[in-house]
């Protein structure tokens, strides 16, 4: 095992980032129309972005002794749709800054974001075709149908999500979050990008179920963090702070804020939540902000991303035993300790 | 010797055997997916739960997946009859012998498109192609020589065929062998050879199936007439 914490994951994000952006602009198109369509497509993506799905790809194929070259148009694809949906999301939720920035449907209005999304979306199939000329039909056809199953979690997930917003649910407990949260965000952040990484790198051979549960720890672990950091975050943060207390977001800290109020805070609290966004003011979410540290929800928070850390940590020494030391054996496992410490 | 009493522990009870570590830390109710965890409620009193909130959360994150996966893997094999395992059973010959022919089904139409693309650029070769190889080297090694030839299959029944011939096979004395099944009581394959095809300069493989042949997969290996050295294998798959 080589490297820290510290220095391992950020190098190596870093190092198979850089190939993979670059490997990315060969597939966005520098014609007409640019301003309406090409330059938003690209807006993103060159924003920067931690490149933790592409790496982690990578990583799982060359811990099979396969190539980096081997998962390129893969990881390509994995970017390109990672970016569409944020295009996506950033509607639906209506956020307002991305990468420290203005997000896209705020700078060229919702149509021509939705567009944009949408072409990024079906743009991130043709690495996923080009697979066929590098790792063959049968791999790159086991690689759509992960695709496609990926791409079915993560619309119930985002649905699970927008739904409960939409109908002002209280009643969610913990399991509910976690295995929205598994939809939602592990899907496309965590287990498909191992999945399909260790597909490449063993060529089809390994059970991929293993992949699937420290997927879901490491990748709950990381959507409870990043939820932490919305309310804690610094100026590095890149979203709006509070910016899920605005939107009404149903994140773990809420959830236990809601489970511990009195009766009385709790319809508050519902009343608050049925309003939209515009209708809520800085008063109301400086007051829910109150309720969660008067009942310790970031501290409960952090000790369940904590909890799913270890476990992730445990599954990971079951799926890589046997497995020869390496570079990408240690970023994948150390991995789990740089998202919950990253800031 | 030292007069101060000797201390002892309890002999631990016995729960039974623990055979399998990678359930060490996993609910004793969840036998990987085929026996899920029960879900926690989530809001269930908290006097009643043990180890604060990172065991409970590790304690119903577990139990969230393990039923995720126990539903996943009821469902594919709804659909498909499969395990839900993306990956075929490996303890069975026939399987493994499946999956080596379908990964030869997606060579061979490579095969024969360059096949045809060199002939195409230079015509002039009599009998023989230079044929380039249709998958990377993995040493990066150099493109090789390798025999061009047509299929010619005699059969009432479709027939998926199947070849592989080894880099640098580029001469006529080619002999296929007889092509068993792995089903002993099927008879083998034997009216197979290769013969000149004078039309297009080149050989012929050609393979006449019986009417009364069981379907099946038959394989077998293709050898130089002279030393008898394995040139190539030969696989041959006769649907119902």
């Amino acid at each position: 095992m080589s490297g820290t914490t510290s220095t391992l994951v950020p190098s190596m994000l870093r190092e198979y980032g850089d190939v993979t952006r670059a490997a990315l602009t060969k597939y966005l198109p520098s014609r007409e129309p640019r301003r309406y369509l090409y330059d938003l497509l690209s807006d993103y993506p060159q924003r920067g972005g931690k490149m933790m799905r592409p790496s982690m790809c990578i990583a799982a194929t060359r811990l099979y002794g396969a190539s980096l070259e081997d998962a390129m148009h893969t990881a390509v694809a994995i970017e390109l749709l990672h970016n569409a949906l944020l295009i996506h999301d950033d509607i639906e939720d209506a956020s307002e800054k991305r990468r420290g920035l203005p997000t896209l449907h705020v700078l060229h209005g919702v149509p021509l974001a939705l567009n944009a999304g949408d072409t990024l979306t079906l743009m991130s199939l043709r690495p996923l075709i080009d697979n066929r000329s590098r790792i063959g039909e049968r791999l790159t056809l086991r690689i759509i149908e992960e695709t496609e199953r990926m791409a079915r979690e993560c619309a119930e997930g985002q649905a699970m999500e927008l739904g409960w917003r939409r109908y002002n649910a209280t009643d969610i407990g913990d399991a509910d979050y976690l295995e929205m949260v598994l939809k939602k965000t592990c899907w496309l952040a965590t287990i498909y990008p191992v999945r399909v990484g260790a597909l490449i790198g063993s060529r089809d051979s390994v059970n991929l179920d293993p992949f699937v549960r420290y997927g879901f720890f490491l990748g709950a672990a990381f959507q409870i963090q990043d939820d932490l950091l919305n309310l804690v975050g610094d100026d590095g943060y890149g979203k709006e702070i509070n910016g899920d207390l605005w939107e009404g977001k149903r994140t773990l800290m809420l959830i236990h804020a809601i489970r511990e109020s009195t009766t009385e805070e709790r319809r508050r609290l519902s009343r608050l939540l049925s309003r939209p966004r515009e209708a809520r003011t800085l008063v109301q979410v400086t007051w829910v902000r109150k309720l969660m540290d008067k009942y310790g929800c970031t501290e409960y928070a952090r000790k369940i991303a904590h909890g799913l850390a270890g476990a992730a940590l445990h599954e990971y020494s079951l799926l890589s035993a046997g497995l020869p030391d390496s570079r990408d054996k240690s970023f994948l496992e150390q991995m789990v300790t740089w998202v919950i410490e990253r800031n | 010797m030292s007069e101060r009493k000797r201390l002892h522990r309890d002999e631990p009870a016995r729960v039974g055997p623990l055979r399998d570590f990678s359930k060490l830390y996993r609910r004793p109710d969840s036998v990987n997916g085929t026996n899920p965890a029960k879900p926690v409620r989530p809001d269930a009193p908290r006097k009643d739960r043990i180890g604060g909130p990172l065991a409970e959360g590790v304690e119903l994150a577990y139990s969230v997946i393990e039923k995720y996966i126990a539903e996943g893997r009821r469902t594919a094999e709804g659909i498909s009859n499969q395990p839900y395992t993306t990956r075929a059973a490996t303890d069975n010959l026939q399987d493994i012998l499946e999956r080596v022919l379908r990964f030869q089904a997606e060579i061979l139409p490579l095969w024969i498109e360059t096949l045809a693309t060199l002939v195409r650029v230079d015509p002039s070769r009599n009998g023989f192609a230079a044929v380039a190889d249709a998958w990377p080297r993995a040493n990066g090694g150099q493109n090789t020589e390798t025999m061009a030839a047509s299929i010619e299959v005699v059969s009432l029944r479709p027939v998926q065929v199947s070849v592989e011939l080894r880099p640098n096979t580029k001469d006529q004395s080619l002999v296929a062998l007889s092509l068993n099944a792995v089903d002993s009581r099927k008879p083998a394959l034997t009216d197979i050879s290769f013969v000149p095809d004078e039309a297009r300069g080149r050989v012929k493989l050609r393979i006449r199936i019986p009417e009364s042949q069981p379907p099946g997969t038959y394989s077998g290996v293709i050898v130089h007439r002279d030393s008898g050295e394995t040139r190539g294998t030969l696989s041959i798959r006769i649907a119902d």
